[in-house]
């Protein structure tokens, strides 16, 4: 066989390469997948964690120190409606046109003097 | 990244983006390299499903190194050559240990040629050039098959195996006349005849 005939097979053999069979290519795809790295499983049981009442309210006021504020102020409030201190009063009696000479007494907690004399 | 985008990038390219976590490279690059690696392990092995199982062992050692490959350093399918032929090799080693102990009682024949010729007779021209190949000493088909069938470059040959330019002129050069002297009887029923 001449140099020029085996050229010719050589030619031929590199035309009639082997065709990789569908099963090959599924099985190298299948160990790509298997092998890949970066791809994590799925969190498939991720909970959201629980929240008691009270969070869940101060939530919706704006979060706990906007709360404690709000609490504050009506605290303040309430004891203001209950004493009436003298400011006040005066205040009140001014915008009524009434001139006041004498302040009230001034008893924000009453009960508290029986206390004090008896030490 | 869409697949026409994926097709026009280097081996490498896509062996970081595999390596990345993109679902696409190893779809381009099982269809770019897996007729190379199958090609390459039938023309040494002549076994498809033997060929099959170490297509397969190469490119699972693609995606194992794919995290540590250092792109530009070396061509990837240069790279496959050199595990394909690793491979091969330990394969026709296994199994002629195999034979070596199935054909205790069985004699040797007295030289590979003479089954290259007798497989030659009822075979067509592939199949007798596979056969010739076959009965070539493991590093001359190695260097003949790479060079004249896969098409690289005698440096990228020496690259695959390791081994200096010199040697594989030399290897190639005596692969191809111990080729044409295997398969010089058979011209004629090879279609050879006018040629002459």
């Amino acid at each position: 066989m001449g140099k020029d005939d085996l050229d010719d097979l050589f030619a031929a053999a590199r035309a009639d390469g082997p065709v990789p069979s569908g099963d090959l290519v599924v099985r190298v795809l299948a160990d790509a997948a298997a092998l890949q790295p970066g791809l994590e499983a799925p969190l498939s049981h991720a909970v959201a964690p629980r929240r008691s009442l009270l969070a869940a309210v101060a939530a919706m006021f704006g979060g706990g120190p906007v709360l404690a504020g709000m609490g504050s102020a009506a605290v303040a409030s309430l004891m203001l409606g209950f004493a009436q201190p003298a400011p006040v009063s005066a205040l009140t009696a001014m915008m009524g046109g009434q001139a006041t000479t004498a302040t009230p007494a001034l008893d924000v907690a009453t009960g508290i003097d029986a206390l004090i004399s008896e030490e | 990244m869409p697949r026409d985008m994926t097709a026009e990038l280097s081996d490498d390219a896509l062996l970081v983006l595999y390596a990345n976590g993109d679902g696409m490279a190893a779809r381009v690059l099982t269809q770019r390299l897996l007729p190379v690696v199958l090609g390459y392990a039938t023309r040494l092995l002549g076994n498809r499903a033997e060929a099959e199982d170490i297509a397969q062992e190469a490119m699972i050692r693609l995606w194992r190194i794919a995290p540590d490959w250092r792109q530009g350093e070396a061509k990837v399918t240069s790279w496959l050559y050199r595990v394909v032929t690793n491979l091969c090799t330990d394969r026709l080693r296994a199994g002629r240990r195999r034979r070596a102990e199935a054909l205790d009682d069985v004699p040797e024949p007295v030289d590979g040629a003479v089954d290259a010729e007798g497989a030659m007779i009822a075979a067509d021209r592939m199949a007798a050039l596979q056969a010739a190949l076959g009965s070539l000493p493991e590093r001359q088909r190695q260097a003949v098959v790479l060079r004249h069938i896969e098409g690289l470059t005698n440096p990228e040959i020496a690259e695959v195996l390791g081994i200096g330019v010199e040697a594989v002129e030399s290897l190639t050069a005596r692969g191809k006349r111990a080729l044409q002297a295997l398969l010089a009887g058979r011209r004629e029923e090879l279609g050879y005849e006018e040629s002459a």
